[in-house]
């Protein structure tokens, strides 16, 4: 009677159990290591040497419509400029290796750089991404944030929709941009489709 | 270059009217008034002083601000600035305190927080301007009075101490000073936010119409009224119209915003008796316990480290509220051991700011045919509602506070972080305006609470030799309560007046954060409790006057920079009369 008995019920649980603890372990190491690699310093050679990489990247963000594309806004060089000077080391780092990523991505897919790509394989790598966004939950993302640093989509739509729609091609064409109004028009009749006003 | 032409620099000759002054002679650093301090009490300080004739010195501790000329960015566009005017991690790392208040357009009208250091014994917001005209440059413009609801809220409720005047005493000094500096509102006819001498409100766009509309229907005890803002809806005395830019604080080149810098200063100046000396650090009042009044104050240059004294029949100390009180209590003498006037003990003590931060927000989902054209510096305000009396008063906390606000529709930058995706429908939506949003926040009273204090560091200085400030600031439970009641009460009326998805908020903003402080030197009538008389004279030192924000009892609900200019203008006015009468 000395020998335990299991039950079925107990051995499940224990296998479980078990799975779980390594499971845990792997995110533990995979995070771990994500983390010391986060916080090593990055090397900003590779965002100069990509500047044609990030105009190209943020033009699928901001395609030209009846209004300038990203890149005709010099977007790129603000992207470049808020990553250096304005970004946490792990965000900064997510952004290098995530132009990596693209361009291994498309090597494999396509078989030739982002550049290279068709607009239709464009539109492709960039629902990847940004798919990846979508399927988070909030407090997971925000978790993810504090300890990962932005993600690479993330930051880089956030600093083209900013460096554009500040540019002057961005808030003169694509928005309605006034220096001196001179008047408030406190209530004024809007139809579907006017143009915001840049600033507020 | 065409505006510059229409205003005319006013500051042109100013360099004339500095003094290379040293300690040669005497009489060369002898005025009639020492003004210490030109932010938005000290500028009417010097105008009324100058006006009635007296030679006053008027003394700044930053660099000088020339209105119009000294307005680096106020045409610049969005695409000229660096990071585009977006906040950052590196100006969150190099001014911690003041990057709060700042952006890329007016950043440089703040101080960098490490040439200024103070320590924080609990979390306080110390935000400073130091140049000519000081925060005046950068300030809300919400004027409103205070009523006897405030003067005797003390005295009913047995806090502190009681102010030494009732509104009778200050209502025609508001009427006064609103004349000159320009105030936009609507008279609404409330006893306790007393109508002034307003220029044509600004005008509320359809939402918050709609809001005000629809608050007067569901409630009886609030309104919704136009903020009053020392905004110029029309041409007065020489400046504006407002060109509704809303870049009042890269300094206005229109003058359609009361400053310093282009209204009280240019008009002191006109007057030919003052001589304004930027880059001079007040040390310390100088103290004769022969004659038993002020002599002077003993300055530092800040660029050349050379000491000098200056002298003059009266002083008026308009530092601001912590800077004040730091110079009395650096003001050590025989008489004054523990500074200048402050045998009560109160210098230093009792600091107030009103609490910000709680409020509620909401999306409403009409109007979508409405926008609005221009940008306007104004807001709505909803006018303290509670404790009035009867009804409205409330049994978990005293006094009350007021909402301001704004309805808005969604831009680009709204959008970004709410709208999925990417390409050509996405950047259609970002440049079209969105919902239609509202957002409320309380400006709430804090208490008088005399263990909210400064005090000087007994060792540590500045590099000018200044003992380093130490500010201690907690909110206590009068506070606490009445924050839920905010968040509530704004929750309450959004519901009730057909927004969607209302949120309210209540975040623990530390002190500071309205960048209204005040009550480190008391108005009172009492020597033993408090440091101000009811004309703003020290008690102990009757040639020396205070009237930046230390002077008050307690700090009402509403924006106090128009009861400063009027406090100012009446103790001015007071002594001039003083002195002709030989009393000081």
């Amino acid at each position: 009677m000395l020998t335990p008995i299991f039950t079925p019920e107990m051995k499940r649980r224990a296998v479980l159990g078990r799975l779980a603890a390594l499971a845990g372990l792997a995110v533990v190491s995979y995070v771990g290591f994500r983390w010391l690699r986060l916080n090593t310093s990055p090397n900003f050679e590779e965002l100069s040497q990509h500047k044609k990489l990030i105009a190209a990247l943020a033009d699928v963000i901001i395609p030209k419509t009846d209004s300038p594309e990203a890149s005709e806004s010099g977007v790129e060089e603000f992207i470049i400029r808020m990553i250096i000077e304005c970004s946490d080391t792990k965000t900064q780092n997510n952004f290098i290796d995530g132009l990596k990523e693209v361009e291994d991505y498309c090597g494999q897919k396509f078989n030739t750089s982002f550049i290279g790509c068709s607009p239709d394989q464009k539109n492709q790598v960039i629902t990847v991404l940004s798919d990846r966004e979508k399927s988070k939950n909030v407090i997971v993302a925000k978790a993810q944030r504090k300890l990962l640093g932005n993600t690479f989509f993330a930051t880089l739509k956030e600093y083209t929709v900013i460096g554009y729609f500040t540019s002057k091609a961005g808030a003169t064409e694509s928005l309605r941009y006034s220096l001196v109004p001179s008047k408030y028009i406190a209530c004024q009749p809007y139809a579907t489709g006017e143009k915001a006003w840049a600033t507020f | 270059m065409l505006l510059e032409k229409k205003h005319g620099p006013l500051f042109e000759n100013i360099k004339d009217n500095f003094l290379n002054i040293n300690q040669k002679s005497t009489s060369e650093n002898t005025f009639d008034a020492i003004v210490v301090g030109s932010g938005i009490s000290g500028g009417w300080a010097a105008k009324e002083l100058c006006e009635r004739g007296l030679k006053t010195l008027v003394l700044e501790r930053g660099r000088n601000v020339e209105h119009v000329k000294d307005y680096d960015t106020a045409f610049s566009s969005p695409w000229d600035f660096t990071y585009r005017l977006h906040s950052h991690a590196k100006d969150a790392s190099e001014d911690p305190v003041q990057s709060t208040t700042y952006d890329e357009g007016n950043k440089h009208f703040y101080v960098r927080d490490k040439e200024h250091p103070y320590f924080q014994e609990s979390p306080f917001r110390w935000i400073r301007g130091y140049q000519v005209g000081g925060r005046s440059l950068t300030w809300g413009r919400q004027c409103y009075r205070l009523s006897d609801l405030d003067f005797e809220a003390n005295a009913k409720e047995g806090i502190a101490v009681d102010w030494p005047i009732r509104y009778k005493d200050i209502a025609p000094w508001y009427s006064y000073v609103e004349k000159f500096i320009g105030l936009s509102g609507r008279a609404e006819g409330l006893d306790h936010l007393p109508d002034g001498e307003f220029l044509p409100a600004i005008e509320m766009n359809c939402l918050e119409k709609h809001f005000a509309d629809a608050i007067r229907a569901k409630f009886a005890d609030r309104l919704v009224t136009p903020a009053r803002v020392a905004n110029l809806t029309q041409s007065h005395n020489g400046r504006g119209p407002c060109q509704y830019r809303n870049l009042c604080s890269r300094g206005c080149p229109f003058g359609a915003y009361f400053s310093s810098n282009a209204a009280t200063l240019p008009a002191a100046k006109l007057t030919g008796n003052m001589t304004l000396r930027p880059f001079s650090i007040v040390q310390e009042v100088i103290y004769d316990k022969d004659k038993k009044r002020a002599v002077g104050v003993r300055v530092i240059d800040t660029e050349t480290f050379q000491v000098f004294d200056f002298f003059a029949k009266i002083i008026f100390l308009n530092a601001s509220t912590i800077a004040t009180a730091a110079i009395l209590l650096n003001s050590k003498s025989e008489t004054f051991p523990d500074g200048l006037g402050n045998t009560s003990g109160q210098v230093g003590h009792n600091l107030m700011d009103h609490f910000i931060g709680t409020g509620a927000e909401a999306e409403f989902d009409g109007l979508q045919d409405q926008y609005y054209a221009g940008r306007t510096p104004g807001s709505f305000y909803i006018p303290r509602f509670r404790n009035l009396s009867g009804e409205s008063n409330h049994n978990d906390f005293l006094r009350g506070y007021g909402f301001q606000g704004r309805a808005f529709r969604e831009n680009w930058e709204d959008q970004l972080y709410t709208t999925g995706g990417f390409g050509a429908d996405f950047k259609q939506k970002l440049s079209t305006p969105g919902k239609w949003k509202i957002w409320m926040g309380a400006w709430a009273e804090t208490l008088p609470y005399f263990d909210n204090k400064i005090e000087l560091d007994a060792t540590q200085k500045d590099k000018w030799g200044m003992p380093l400030v130490r500010v201690t600031f907690e909110y206590h439970e009068n506070e606490t309560a009445m924050k839920k009641d905010i968040q509530s009460s704004a929750e309450e009326m959004l519901h009730a007046t057909g927004f969607s998805n209302v949120r309210g908020f209540s975040y623990d903003t530390p002190g500071g954060s309205a960048v209204h402080e005040m009550g480190t030197a008391r108005m009172g009538h009492d020597p033993d409790t408090s440091v101000l008389n009811g004309f703003n004279q020290m008690h102990e030192v009757k040639n020396v006057f205070i009237t930046d924000g230390s002077c008050m009892t307690s700090s009402a609900t509403q924006n106090p920079s128009l009861t400063y200019m009027a406090l100012t203008a009446r103790a001015c006015a007071f002594a001039i009369e003083e002195l002709k009468k030989g009393n000081i």
